[in-house]
């Protein structure tokens, strides 16, 4: 069972120097018609955010064809969110979205992690945090409570028992007892049937430990990003995952506990971890539904059939550069 | 009596007496429902719900704070949300609606205002004191309901009306309409608004929303007549795409918030305008109610308002909310006794009212719809809003109405492309109907006829019309599948041909189809038509009585209603392309219909004596008996009349007619681009038909036995797919996108 595995690894703050990262990020996706479509709409969440771990140096989406619009504004939950129109017939559609960003290590502070996680709940946040946050301790389009969540929160978050502690057991307990399914491409299973599955892809996990910290009454948000592909800065794109990481060389997803004193907390639990370095953030929401990386309608000949492919490159780059 | 009721009033009142009061409220009920094609929502009581100058001025008040209040609400939590910080909002309860539409956050309003249109009931405590019971926010409604219940009421009771002085409506309307045009015209825009409905089923509502859109003097759309562009709304016209020129600056919304946009309001069911909420977002166009409106109906708002108000327009709300079940004894007013009886009893009433964006911000419309809320069937009620008596000489009536000059109103594209689909099939389904009825008919007079003949030419006759009605109203296999000398098979294929609703080709289906295509067509053709639908609809409900009436009074009735129809259209509707659309659809299903007879009633040969029994009877059909006659002063050959019916260019149902019709009616038309799909078919049928002769045509392919077929039996058949090919081709070309749609990467990890 998960208790006997080795701990899921949290950095807690000792003072020491912290160091950013800077990565190139490149995120392409491409689709292939059949037959020449004549218009296609998107809606794309791929421009990564400010968080107080992660700065933007810069970014931009391209689209090719070239767009009749395309336009970036700032969503409800702060993220960049991209609409794209491409108004003449065309045989294939690319989406680029390059960036580079800084990202900061994470360090929580100790004694805020150690205190009882129901510390975490709305009525103990105090007057300063925003109203708000309550948004994401409430059901969700694609998150409902109750049942096996109900179960697995009751083994996670023990009461009295310390946040950092639980975090770090929820984070072990679906990496062991969910089975990754490298050959789905799609999110299209609800919470009910990844959890009598037991299987689902990096979406699934996230959306399985934000159901459960909800149900244990703690403000829970769903987190897209990507993650680190390759030690090597030569720049290429990775359509592989370089074995290092389930979920590079795609987009990726985690999830996030707000932790009242030291903020929202990431953990990922498809690689059984808490997030650090190796992660760019960029869109983060109740569930999927609000931040799907790139979703449209395309207006076509009847049974146009389409191909995808997705290629994700997060490369470190010298701060010098 | 109330003590509202005025002096006239009550004077009326006793000089109509019951038994007026009561035929007053039947005949209100039957004229509006046929108007609306349904029932009024309970009785039509003619007793008004009045309300006095100063009880008016109050509540009205009350209503326009409510409509500022709900606005600034919109414009918070649709922009800033700065009201979440506070104690006073039902935060979570608001994050957990999900009228919520996160995704029109942040969309600008063109004006100082957001909101547009508001629809509140409301109801008088036992104190006096108004209340809210109800705000219908995302979708308003009820102004059409409200002029309906006016109109109907002001000519079965007129005495009622004349009694006393109250506020009118359609002025009211002139000045929303000024504002709303003025708003459009911001940013440099030519004021074009449309109106955008939903998949209304409730007839009523469907009703309603027309009128409305009547009332603010914009067409009715739906979804895809729409389309999104680089930066401009446009309409879809048929055939021709539309000028960017023709933007259309504002979207009255009339469909559910989360149905007008499947890429960010949610992809299922996929429908509504792609991009629309980008288009807003950019100020394309500006949707109203805006999008998400419905948050403001989340009832935990509905009972924060009292401290909201306070808080953000720093006045104390005039009207507190109530809810709908808590049983509030709502006072009464004087109303017909629902048991019947003949005295007038006390009744309590809610009103449902509307508040609408003006210029100077906001009116509520001074009338609407008092409805019952006892436990006897609800009664509706017109609602009077009385003239002060200081200015009853007209005062209260406003300067004369804002108009605009002539040369800047916006120009309106003639058709959008459901519309024009309607017309179109509304031409096909009016054929339809009126040849299946004249096909029953006159199998029923032949039957009649026969009945007394035993002889086996009348059997053979009978049978091969029988067929024929299968084969016009291609309800197969019908009459070829069962046996046609027993009476009870024969005469419940009958009866579902007439009455069967869900059953494709019969006259009840393809009258319920016609009934259908005219729900969007209001303000297109004659009002006078409604009635006309609503007595057709009646008679062929009352044919499902068969056993207790004859059938041909029946018959005659509704083919009465095609030509009352008929009437109408080419007396009231302008001659643009609705008109061709009409006429086109019109011409193309009667010569179906046309082939389609000749062949099953001449496409095989018969002994001499049935095949005249065959041909009256398709003279009966076709009408055209009386020019036989002139013509040849003999009795009906085939020959003969197969020659009338097909060359004869000034008989209106022969063949030669439609086709001169239905080719001018096609070059009249609004081409696209070479569309050679529309050309062929029409010139391969013209062609084939052109060389056609009588004679050729009822020769026996082969041996000229009894029942061989004759070469009109292929003919025909080729006739008919080419004009099936044309008709498929034209809705292609005109209306049917030929494009379809699909959603991408809505889940793709």
């Amino acid at each position: 069972m998960s208790e006997q595995l080795p701990p899921v690894p949290l950095r807690l703050d000792d003072h020491s120097a912290v160091k950013a990262v800077d990565y190139s990020v490149h995120h392409l996706t491409s689709y292939t018609y059949a037959k020449p479509v004549s218009r296609n709409y998107g809606r794309a969440h791929v421009e990564p955010r400010a968080t107080p771990y992660q700065r933007v140096l810069s970014h931009e989406v391209s689209v090719d064809p070239a767009p009749a619009r395309l336009s970036t504004h700032t969503d409800f939950y702060g993220n960049s969110s991209t609409y794209l129109l491409v108004d003449e017939h065309h045989d294939h559609l690319e989406v680029h979205s390059r960036a580079r960003v800084s990202v900061a290590e994470r360090r929580y502070p100790s004694e805020t992690m150690s205190r009882p996680f129901e510390s975490c709940r709305p009525e103990n946040w105090g007057p300063l945090m925003p109203a708000a946050s309550i948004d994401f301790t409430q059901p969700s389009p694609r998150i409902r409570t109750g049942g096996a969540v109900e179960e697995i929160a009751s083994e996670v978050f023990v009461p009295e028992r310390p946040t950092g502690e639980c975090l770090a057991h929820l984070t072990a307990l679906i990496h062991t007892d969910f089975t990754y399914d490298s050959g789905a491409t799609t999110v299209t299973s609800t919470l009910e049937e990844v959890l009598s599955a037991r299987h689902g892809v990096c979406q699934d996990f996230a959306h399985v430990g934000v159901a459960v910290a909800r149900s244990a009454g703690l403000a829970a948000r769903y987190v897209s990003g990507y993650l680190r592909t390759a030690r090597s800065t030569d720049g290429a794109l990775g359509t592989q995952p370089d074995g290092e990481m389930v979920g590079s060389a795609a987009s990726h997803a985690w999830l996030s506990v707000l932790v009242p004193g030291t903020g929202w907390v990431d953990i990922d639990p498809t690689n059984r971890t808490f997030v650090d370095q190796r992660f760019v953030t960029t869109a983060w929401g109740r569930d999927y539904t609000d931040v799907p990386p790139l979703k449209g309608i395309v207006v076509g000949p009847p049974g146009a059939t389409s191909t995808l492919s997705v290629a994700v490159g997060v490369v470190p780059v010298s701060t010098q550069g | 009596m109330s003590s509202s009721t005025p002096r006239s009033l009550e004077v009326e009142l006793d000089a109509l007496g019951p038994t007026a009061l009561r035929k007053a409220s039947s005949d209100a009920g039957a004229m509006f429902a046929a108007d609306v094609s349904g029932a009024a929502p309970g009785m039509i009581d003619p007793l008004p719900m009045v309300v006095t100058a100063s009880d008016w001025e109050h509540l009205a008040g009350g209503l326009v704070q409510r409509a500022r209040l709900m606005d600034a609400l919109y414009a918070d939590l649709y922009g800033p949300r700065t009201v979440f910080g506070s104690d006073v909002a039902p935060t979570a309860q608001l994050l957990n609606d999900p009228a919520y539409l996160r995704t029109a956050v942040g969309i600008p309003a063109r004006g100082s205002h957001s909101l547009f249109a508001l629809t509140c009931t409301v109801g008088r405590a036992a104190d006096g004191e108004w209340k809210v019971i109800r705000d219908e926010i995302d979708v308003p409604h009820g102004a059409g309901a409200a002029l309906e219940m006016r109109r109907v009421l002001s000519r079965c009771a007129p005495g009622l009306y004349r009694s006393t002085e109250l506020r009118r409506l359609h002025p009211f309307f002139d000045r929303i309409r000024a504002a709303l045009d003025h708003r459009g015209r911001t940013d440099g825009g030519a004021g074009r608004a449309v109106v955008l409905m939903g998949q209304e089923e409730n007839p009523l509502r469907a009703f309603d929303h027309h009128w409305f859109a009547n009332l603010l003097g914009a067409p009715v759309v739906s979804a895809t007549d729409l389309r999104t562009g680089a930066g401009s709304l446009t309409l879809r016209v048929p055939g021709v795409q539309a000028d960017p020129a023709e933007a259309v600056d504002t979207l009255i919304r009339l469909a559910p918030s989360g149905q007008v946009d499947p890429l960010d309001l949610g992809p299922t069911p996929l429908r509504g305008v792609t991009g629309l909420v980008e288009a807003a977002r950019n100020g394309d166009v500006e949707v109203l109610n805006p999008l998400g409106a419905g948050l403001l109906e989340n009832p935990a708002l509905r009972s924060a308002l009292p401290d909201l108000c306070r808080q953000m327009l720093h006045e104390d709300l005039v009207l507190r909310s109530a809810s709908e079940e808590n049983g509030t004894a709502w006072s009464p007013v004087l109303s017909l006794d629902p048991s019947g009886a003949v005295e007038p009893v006390e009744r309590p009433v809610t009103l449902q009212l509307m508040v609408l964006a003006g210029h100077d911000g906001y009116e509520v419309l001074p009338g609407g719809v008092a409805t019952t809320v006892d436990d006897a069937p609800p009664a509706v009620k017109d609602v009077w809003v009385l003239v002060p008596e200081s200015d009853s000489a007209g005062a209260a009536a406003p300067a004369s109405p804002t108009t605009v000059s002539r040369s800047v109103l916006p120009a309106y594209p003639a058709m959008t492309r459901s519309i024009g689909s309607d017309l179109f099939w509304f031409g096909r389904y009016l054929e339809r109907v009126d040849l299946t009825a004249r096909l029953l008919r006159t199998m029923l007079d032949t039957t009649n006829d026969l009945g007394s003949e035993r002889g086996s030419s009348a059997r053979t006759a009978l049978s091969v019309l029988l067929r024929a009605i299968t084969d016009v109203t291609t309800t197969f296999p019908g009459f070829h599948r069962i046996d046609l000398q027993d009476a009870e098979e024969v005469h419940t294929e009958i009866a579902s041909l007439l009455t069967a609703v869900d059953r494709p080709g019969s006259l009840a289906q393809s009258f319920s189809a016609l009934a259908h295509t005219t729900r969007t067509l209001r303000d297109l053709v004659s009002d006078d038509i409604w009635p006309v639908i609503a007595r057709m609809r009646a008679r062929i409900r009352s044919l499902s009585r068969m056993e207790s009436q004859p059938l041909e009074p029946a018959l005659t009735d509704i083919i009465d209603g095609c030509l009352t129809l008929s009437g109408a259209v080419t007396d009231s509707m302008p001659r643009n392309i609705g008109w061709d659309l009409t006429e086109t659809g019109r011409r193309i299903e009667r010569t179906l219909g046309l082939l389609a007879l000749l062949r099953a009633s001449l496409g095989h040969r018969r002994p001499g004596a049935s095949e005249a029994r065959i041909t009256q009877a398709v003279a009966v059909i076709t009408e055209s008996g009386a020019s036989y006659r002139r013509y040849y002063h003999a009795a009906v050959q085939p020959e003969l009349l197969l020659e009338l019916l097909l060359a004869d260019a000034t008989l209106p149902r022969s063949l030669a007619f439609q086709l001169e019709r239905l080719g001018a009616g096609l070059d009249r038309l609004p081409e696209p681009p070479p569309s050679p799909e529309l050309r062929a078919p029409l010139s391969a049928l013209r062609t084939r038909v052109g060389g056609w002769t009588p004679r050729d045509l009822l020769r026996p392919v082969g041996d000229p036995a009894d029942d061989a077929p004759t070469v009109l039996l292929d003919e025909a058949s080729s006739a008919i797919s080419s004009l099936r090919e044309l008709a498929g081709a034209l809705e292609d070309v005109y209306f049917r996108p030929t494009e379809s749609t699909a959603p991408w990467g809505f889940d793709d990890v």
